[in-house]
């Protein structure tokens, strides 16, 4: 299947807003695909992705590298690719010029196909060590030297991962059950097991309704993490779990699913990204600890400081990123894994079970010892000894409590109410950056101010919540500035808009109900906490949630507690 | 198919490799009873190599029937570059699957690397209708391509009766390379018509990296054409580039 196909389809989608519209033109692409290992790969594609997040393999070609090689293979001045983005506004738009004022030759062109696109990504994600930049430069300009200029914009634009057709999970979840005639909630529970749209798809094609029913989890392909709502107390949670519940203590770190299949151990993060390279220490613990041969299991895992207390869970995060001298990390911030829950034993797929049963599995299989460890929970009617509960964890550092159904069985991706979550204050927001200013005076080279959006699924868009411009150092807006110029979308006077990629966590005084935004809500002073890089702009919170905060809000100022 | 073969001066044959070895990544070597050649494009497909060692350049050459080898070309260079130009050089294949590079000088050291499966390329060099040809030192076209990269990312190759010139124009910089036959650097030159043409630095840049400064290297090439650049390998061996070229802009 030619490339060119997939990159009329991007145009096509591209050009409308209306969302049935994008859903039939990606239905419509998938019928066309008849090859199994396309079927595979076309979903992610049409994402704008070339792997899922939870595949480890990542491209590392940043924008220099990229008109690098579009600059090889069109013999077109590289300052001059990036100077046009200037009048085209868009990276991809400027490769497309090149690409149309070619120069350079070559021998025995081919058109581009689908496969070939993907075989030469995969080529460059897989080429590391010395030299390794070198050669997917030519890598990449062997794809350009073959594109035409429609197939280099959106090429382009794959491998920047700035793809911007709307096309998000959801509509992508519809398309294919359009596509196949298979129901969306069978799709939709098929991707909530496995996280892969390609197996998805492949399924729903060759063996419809029936097929997608009988997905279950499998190792090696990560589970979507059941959610939790918040609630405002241990009574009201002891009342909404009908009369008793397990608590557990919510442990201020960063909530991981670990697979195991002997003695390969891939642990996810809670995006689902894959982190076992850079926690070794912990990779090694759990083959120890966890005794099955096979299991996957789920727990936070906390930075332990002195004494025993947790630091802020940014340092665990820190230790995902980190790529070289882990050793060192290994020292610096020691890791110790809270697990709270167990999907998979043996064969033994555990997601229908009751939960208070999979707690007694989990506390079977593993064996404790100080780095690994069953959450510290309590099972009661009391809401006094609850309470108590409650005020041990926060006493010891940590978030709050988590209160469990003892019935409800694991809904993978799900943030329902058989988990809720009781913290002291209100609760921080995660929400992704869609714009900014820059500064004036001292600050007039760094963009100081940004605007916020929340994330509306439905739509697959950000929706302004407020605008943000203390709790920063120095520092953190150079860095911030940093990181948001190459998402820059256009430039208005001192207004930037930006590509919504970073997302950061925000404490405000309360949330009001305002015209200011469509989103008619807005975050009074709000202030900067931390980039949550460990999320991605699909995990922030969404305006549903803002107006769920802020009926809790009213609820609280009303004195009904 | 076992074979053996022996080079002396190890080191003209790393350079020749790792020559090869900046435009390709792996290369399939065809071992005949003739001699081995072995034929790549670069990744980009802007450069065909086509190396040609006859079985006459060998001290020795026992082969039977006939084989193909993939190599890793990364590989190879850094193992011949451990040769010092007096080393004799032995290329050994039993029947497993990796070829044996022995190393004799002081010592003799033997490394053993393994093959791997490498598509060969089914072409034809194309004839082509070049009306241009120039014989000159490897040094003039080192010092060429060099002088070139400080202003811009092509070189225009331009020939005519009595005068080869090698231009290269930046936005604000220009270099201009000129030769007679007057020169010590210009061996010979045959020009049917005046012949124009650039190509990409980097590129030409790869293709220079090997050649010795006292090689004869003779270039050909047409107009808005391909560039056809030989160089000998012991008399009667030769390694032969093919780049495409860059079109003027309008």
């Amino acid at each position: 299947m030619l490339y060119k196909e997939l990159a009329e389809l991007y145009r096509r989608l591209e050009k409308t807003t209306l969302k049935t519209l994008k859903t039939r033109f990606v239905a419509d692409f998938l019928k066309k695909v008849e090859d199994e290992e396309l079927l595979e790969i076309v979903p992610y594609l049409i994402l704008g992705k070339v792997f899922p997040d939870w595949d480890e393999r990542e491209l590392g070609v940043g924008e220099k590298l990229l008109i690098r090689a579009v600059a090889m293979a069109t013999g077109i001045n590289a300052e001059w690719i990036e100077n046009s983005v200037k009048d085209t506004g868009d990276l991809g738009e400027s490769v497309a010029l090149a690409l149309q004022k070619r120069r350079q030759k070559s021998f025995f062109g081919q058109p581009l196909t689908i496969k070939r696109v993907y075989k030469t990504l995969v080529k460059v994600a897989e080429t590391t060590g010395e030299g390794s930049q070198d050669r997917k430069l030519k890598y990449l300009a062997n794809l350009f030297m073959d594109a035409e200029p429609i197939e280099g914009k959106y090429l382009a634009r794959t491998i920047l991962g700035t793809m911007r057709t709307g096309v998000a999970e959801g509509l992508l979840r519809d398309a294919i059950a359009e596509a196949f005639k298979v129901k969306v909630e069978l799709v939709e529970r098929a991707y909530m097991l496995t996280s892969d749209f390609g197996f998805v798809t492949k399924i729903a094609k060759l063996e419809g309704n029936e097929g997608l029913s009988k997905v279950t989890i499998q190792i090696g392909k990560p589970i979507k993490p059941m959610l939790a709502q918040m609630a405002t107390n241990v009574r009201e949670a002891l009342i909404e779990m009908g009369g008793e519940a397990e608590f557990e203590i919510k442990y201020d770190g960063a909530r991981v699913q670990v697979h195991k299949d002997g003695d390969k151990v891939i642990i996810y993060s809670r995006r689902l990204e894959n982190v076992t390279k850079s926690i070794p220490e912990v990779v090694e613990r759990i083959r120890k600890s966890i005794k099955p041969e096979k299991a996957i299991v789920e727990g936070e895992l906390v930075a332990v400081g002195e004494g025993g207390r947790p630091r802020p869970f940014q340092y665990v995060l820190r230790r995902f990123r980190r790529k070289y001298n882990i050793q060192e990390m290994i020292e610096k911030i020691p890791l110790e894994l809270n697990l709270f829950d167990v999907l998979y034993v043996d064969g033994e797929n555990l997601i229908d079970t009751p939960f208070i049963e999979r707690r007694k599995k989990l506390e079977s299989i593993v064996e404790a010892n100080q780095w690994i460890k069953v959450a510290e929970n309590l099972i009661t009617k009391s809401p006094e000894e609850a309470e108590e509960f409650y005020h041990k964890a926060l006493d010891m550092g940590h978030e709050g409590l988590m209160a469990k159904r003892l019935d409800a069985v694991y809904e993978p991706g799900n943030r329902g109410k058989k988990w809720l979550k009781i913290k002291p204050t209100m609760e921080n927001l995660d929400l992704v950056i869609i714009g900014a200013e820059w500064g004036e005076g001292r600050r007039a080279h760094v963009l100081s101010s940004f605007l916020l959006g929340a994330y509306d699924p439905g739509t697959g868009t950000f929706v302004p919540v407020g605008k943000v411009g203390s709790g920063f150092t120095d520092e953190d807006l150079i860095e911030f500035t940093k990181m948001l110029k190459p998402l820059i979308k256009k430039e208005k006077g001192k207004f930037v808009e930006i590509e919504p990629k970073v997302v950061i966590e925000v404490t405000y005084q309360e949330i009001q109900k305002s015209p200011k935004y469509e989103s008619g809500f807005a975050l009074r002073f709000p202030r900067y906490v931390a980039l949550r890089d460990d999320k991605s702009p699909e995990d922030a919170d969404t305006l549903e949630r803002i107006a769920q905060l802020y009926e809790l809000q009213e609820r609280m100022k009303a004195g009904k507690r | 198919m076992p074979f053996e073969i022996v080079f002396d001066g190890a080191k003209d044959f790393a350079t020749l490799i790792a020559t090869a070895s900046n435009l390709i990544d792996e290369a399939a070597f065809k071992v005949t009873e003739d001699g081995i050649s072995m034929r790549a494009m670069d990744p980009s497909r802007v450069v065909l190599i086509d190396l040609n060692l006859p079985a006459g350049i060998f001290s020795k050459y026992e082969v039977d029937g006939e084989e193909t080898i993939g190599v890793n070309m990364d590989h190879f260079k850094k193992i011949l570059k451990r040769g010092k130009s007096k080393d004799i050089l032995v290329l050994k294949k039993g029947e497993e699957n990796f070829l044996e590079v022995t190393l004799q000088g002081t010592a003799t050291r033997t490394f053993r690397l393994p093959l791997i499966e490498v598509e060969e390329l089914e072409l034809e060099l194309p004839e082509l209708p070049f009306t241009a040809k120039a014989v000159v030192l490897g040094e003039v076209l080192k010092e060429a391509v060099k002088d070139a990269s400080l202003v811009s990312d092509s070189l225009k190759f331009i020939a005519r009766e009595n005068e080869f010139i090698m231009k290269a124009e930046g936005e604000t910089n220009e270099v201009e390379i000129k030769l007679t036959l007057e020169d010590e650097g210009l061996l010979d030159l045959e020009v049917q018509e005046e012949t124009k043409s650039a190509y990409g630095i980097s590129y030409l840049a790869d293709m220079v990296k090997g050649i010795g400064k006292a090689d004869e290297v003779i270039i050909q090439f047409g107009n808005d054409m391909p560039l056809q650049m030989d160089y000998p390998v012991r008399d009667e061996g030769r390694l032969t580039f093919l780049l495409a070229p860059r079109v003027e802009e309008e």
